[in-house]
């Protein structure tokens, strides 16, 4: 349909991403594979090739898959907390009067402007195990509380639930916009109860959500070890011994911690293999559900 | 109906309780700081942190490097991704395919394999502390395109077909035609952008190291950590204070925000 | 809708004003610049370290002195200072954090300039004989003076009086070793329903490091001219089995720092063991009877508390610069301005005289004379050498919170040694 002269002016549209992708991304990631190749604190002038030696002390490392898994387990945390909930909230929010959903709407988005390192500080004093709100409201029901960010098996919920507090605010606005953008009587029909709503929800509301649904996923998925991050640094050092350790935190501890550049490069390169191929997978994914019709 | 209300009241209160304690932080007097612990907000309220907080952070400048900071970013992020996403969804071209992959394939890329080559990059440019050291690295982000051109794809091709015969070159029917067609997303993804800009530390931290360039979430860190004993009221105070401006206008756009976000900005 | 305008214009408006140039500064004769970075945030020490540079910058009108507080303590200003360097702009004077000095004697020998050679240069000549040897053996590295101790703290026992009458126990006479507070924990715990004790907890492991030196075992030894793990000899062993018990029992807390010091501020914990400098704070914010006692030691074993804190380093290698940095170095270690130091912060008074400056501050701030009663007791907070060293103190710490959540401690320590003597490899020392 085009000509060849106007196909080829497209690429001058590319130039300005282009440019900014390869200065400020690709460069620092070719420089990133080349350090991982070192054994280098970073300023030394005296750097040591090893090779490959790095990824194998990487690889080889007793915490390596502990830590990959607890990444996987972020990832699920952040897709029920920064998901499934707001999806659940947003299909409620429908129910209530116009009024009513503007309040609720400001209130859950309030996290999401709050400075990410504050909101972890006062988490900080929310799961104080002994007098802190929570395990004062724990106790008056009888239950006792467990010590959140240095229990190996507390550590990485609590965390996580902080990153969730911090961040579904914005996925609740997305799917609430992707739910009202659906014709209204589809979704008075969802409103039934019982067994005929659920049928009609799956089948009908479900798939008109999909995309929506599908780009948070996308996002939430991306952005959750990062989200993580903040969180980890000011109320668990990754700790108890690793316990709520995600693959970022544990590249930046090689890199800024230990000082040992080679170490964090190589990890951050396994963990780029790893997350482009999911990454690649899902957006294809996400593009078969978002065809869209000539008009 | 009941229970819709129930559970949305539950999720606010879970929400709303830690910035209750913000709030009630900033309002105490430092001796009495954290201490009533069911009791968030306290009985006799001063505006003394806010009073610290406002005369030691230099506030209305930190103001302004968070919204040149993140505004800037949003301009160059959304500038860009227009047109790639224009040249992606709306035109073919040899390659475009392994173009678009390659592009992808950059966004998992993470900030701690990024920050310290950048961050040699402007100081041998001599572009510490300023705003367009701060800004530059943050644009390069392929999300956007990625976003853009999924809704950019579904722009009917008759009509592009039909500007071309018109005589409309590429340039006019980006601005004319496709880009008010997707205001919606475009304005969605700006939101997006803006505050996952003004909520960074850890770039704005490296880049504006001159504490007279500070944003304002580096500026209330101030207060924090220090072995003495973080000045919790001040903190909190400046937490509030950082995250004012961009609720209130939250607040006055909301409206404007979800109703456009309503037209269909994600599901196209 | 019109208000909200207004209060946003108003807002860019005094924003847009902030940005016109302020007063200028005497721009007259400052030939020599030097810039200084600290840790010292508006809340702990800022304010004084902006009262130093004005009085310094008068006494010696041809140096403007700029100083820099870099966030996230002595971590963070480390990797700020790495690059600097890596950007060939390092700042003249630094504070910089005691255990990291092996880092920098094994990473950053040409980059900084030990401090012995610019005091034999610009002098002042008996700079050094200003301070006690086991205060100066702090920046003493292979025998060289390197650098000089600056803000300097070490752990002290804060306790809850209010508490100790509350489970029965006399304030005026606190327990003395671990076994006699453990008791006193059991008690409280009993009594109070509360946690008796609190380690400082962070990745450092200052806590455990002066628990266990106190009990005759070491961080690590020299062996045939090799560094070995020590922290899994006996001493060490059973100060970590005390500790794990404690945190079963319940009479122990276990928390990071932060949970710590708040929990002790709200009555939940009846102590803390942790840094002097945070004294000012819990003098400040504490609605009961806080005291402070020595920290607790081992019968039969001296103490010996690991020095927490930093160092002043000098990066400048431009001569003028040099003689600048020094200048503001003796300046800052004045025994005047140090009991100033003191009195803003908390931390140890160092240079010989500064007590008697400190006069009757002292009687107001009396747990201050705990910590400068445990001078004495004083030793390097060194972390391991080499290359590795930083990350084998990371093994160590791992290794302590998984005993503490119910690993068994003898093993941890010694599989920790393990992987530690891998991780230093062949590592030389004396």
């Amino acid at each position: 349909m085009e000509t060849p002269a106007a196909s080829r002016t497209a690429y001058l549209y590319l130039i300005p991403a282009a440019l900014f992708v390869a200065l400020f991304l690709v460069l620092p990631l070719v420089r990133n594979g080349e350090i991982s190749l070192f054994d280098w604190n970073l300023v030394s002038p005296d750097r040591r090739f090893v090779g490959l030696d790095n990824y194998r002390i990487v690889l080889g490392d007793p915490s390596f898959w502990p830590t990959l898994i607890q990444s996987l387990v972020y990832v699920l945390f952040a897709l029920a907390g920064n998901v499934a909930l707001p999806l659940v909230l947003a299909l409620l929010t429908l129910r209530v009067g116009r009024r009513e959903a503007d309040v609720y709407q400001t209130m859950i988005f309030l996290p999401t402007i709050v400075p990410v390192s504050v909101g972890a500080l006062l988490f900080l004093w929310l799961y104080l195990p002994t007098g802190g709100p929570l395990s004062r409201a724990l106790a008056t029901i009888g239950l006792g509380s467990p010590n959140w960010f240095n229990d190996p098996h507390w550590a990485l919920p609590a965390v996580s639930s902080v990153a969730i507090w911090k961040f579904f605010g914005f996925n609740y606005l997305i799917l609430l916009a992707g739910l009202k953008a659906i014709p209204q009587s589809y979704l008075e029909a969802a409103e039934l109860d019982g067994a005929a709503g659920w049928t009609h929800f799956s089948k009908i509301v479900f798939p008109l959500v999909m995309p929506t649904l599908l780009f948070t996923m996308v996002t939430t998925i991306l952005q959750a070890l990062d989200h993580a991050f903040v969180p980890i640094q000011i109320l668990t050092l990754g700790g108890p011994s690793g316990a709520s350790s995600n693959l970022f935190y544990a590249i930046y501890q090689d890199a800024f911690q230990f000082f040992q550049a080679g170490k964090a490069s190589a990890l951050a390169v396994v963990y780029l293999a790893l997350f482009a191929t999911f990454a690649i997978w899902q957006f294809r994914m996400l593009e078969r559900y978002t065809q869209y019709d000539d008009g | 109906m009941t229970t819709a209300r129930v559970v949305l009241a539950l999720t606010i209160a879970a929400v709303v309780l830690p910035l209750a304690y913000m709030l009630g932080t900033a309002l105490r007097v430092e001796a009495s700081v954290f201490t009533d612990s069911l009791n968030p907000i306290p009985l006799h309220p001063t505006l003394e942190n806010f009073w610290v907080a406002a005369t030691t952070m230099n506030y209305p400048h930190m103001l302004l490097v968070s919204i040149i900071f993140a505004g800037g970013v949003t301009f160059g992020q959304l500038a860009i991704a227009i047109l790639a996403a224009y040249a992606f969804g709306c035109r073919r071209f040899p390659g475009d395919g392994w173009l678009f992959a390659a592009f992808l394939a950059t966004i998992p890329i993470p900030f701690v394999v990024t920050y310290v080559p950048n961050y040699l990059f402007i100081a041998r440019t001599h572009l510490l502390n300023t705003y367009l050291g701060l800004i530059l690295p943050q644009v390069a982000s392929a999300y956007g395109i990625f976003l853009l051109r999924q809704h950019f794809r579904a722009f009917p091709r008759s009509v592009l077909e039909a500007a071309q015969i018109d005589g409309a070159t590429g340039w006019r029917t980006l601005w004319r035609i496709v880009v008010p067609a997707n205001v919606p997303v475009i304005f969605a993804l700006g939101v997006y952008i803006f505050v996952n800009t003004w909520n960074q530390y850890i770039w704005p931290l490296l880049a504006m190291a001159d504490p007279h360039m500070h944003t304002l979430t580096v500026g209330v860190q101030d207060f924090a950590a220090g072995e003495g004993g973080s000045h919790w009221g001040a903190l909190m105070a400046g937490a509030t204070l950082a995250t004012l401006p961009t609720f209130l206008v939250f607040f006055a756009a909301r409206r404007p925000i979800l109703e456009t976000l309503m037209e269909g900005a994600v599901t196209g | 809708m019109r208000l909200l305008y207004r209060v946003l214009f108003g807002a860019f408006a005094v924003a847009l004003a902030s940005l016109a140039p302020g007063p200028g500064r005497a721009q007259g004769s400052a030939p020599v610049t030097i810039e200084y970075w600290h840790i010292n945030s508006e809340s702990f020490g800022g304010p004084t370290v902006r009262k130093f540079v004005a009085e310094f910058e008068r006494a010696n009108p041809g140096i403007h002195v700029v100083e820099r507080f870099q966030q996230n303590s002595y971590s963070g200003l480390l990797q700020n200072l790495q690059r600097r360097l890596a950007a060939g702009d390092p700042p003249d004077v630094t504070q910089f954090g005691d255990p990291y000095i092996f880092y920098a004697i094994d990473n950053l020998a040409d980059r900084f300039t030990p401090l012995a050679d610019l005091v034999a240069k610009y002098g002042p000549k008996n700079f050094f004989s200003n301070f006690p040897p086991n205060v100066l053996a702090l920046g003493q590295a292979n025998g060289k003076q390197v650098a000089v101790p600056y803000s300097t703290s070490n752990i002290v026992l804060y306790y809850n009086a209010d508490m100790f009458r509350a489970a029965g126990l006399d304030p005026n006479r606190p327990p003395e070793t671990w076994p006699q507070w453990i008791t006193a924990a059991r008690q409280i715990k009993t009594k109070t329903g509360k946690p008796g004790l609190y380690l400082h907890i962070l990745d450092d492991n200052w806590g455990f490091q002066a628990m266990f030196e106190s009990n005759g075992a070491q961080l690590y030894r020299c062996q045939a001219g090799v560094v070995r793990a020590g922290f899994d000899e006996p001493g060490a062993i059973q100060a970590l089995k005390f500790w794990q018990a404690g945190v079963k029992d319940g009479i122990f807390l276990n928390a990071l720092y932060e949970q710590g010091r708040q929990g002790f501020l709200n009555q939940q914990n009846a102590t803390f063991m942790g840094t002097i400098a945070t004294r000012g704070y819990f003098q400040d914010n504490a609605k009961f009877d806080v005291r402070g006692t020595l920290f607790p030691s081992w019968p039969g074993h001296k103490r010996r508390l690991p020095a927490g804190g930093n160092l002043l380093f000098v990066f400048s290698k431009d001569p003028a610069k040099q003689a600048a940095s020094m200048k503001w170095i003796a300046f800052l270690e004045s025994p005047k301005n140090f009991a100033e130091w003191t009195k803003a912060t908390g931390y140890l008074p160092l240079p010989k005289g500064t007590v008697d400056q400190l006069g009757d501050w002292l009687n107001q701030n009396a747990i201050e004379r705990v910590a400068i009663a445990q001078i004495p007791y004083v030793v390097n907070d060194v972390s391991f050498p080499g290359p590795n060293g930083l990350q084998a103190m990371h093994v160590l710490f791992d290794a302590v919170q998984g005993a503490l959540n119910g690993a068994d401690a003898e093993a941890a320590l010694h599989g920790a040694a393990q992987q530690v003597n891998g991780l230093l490899g062949n590592t030389s020392c004396k």
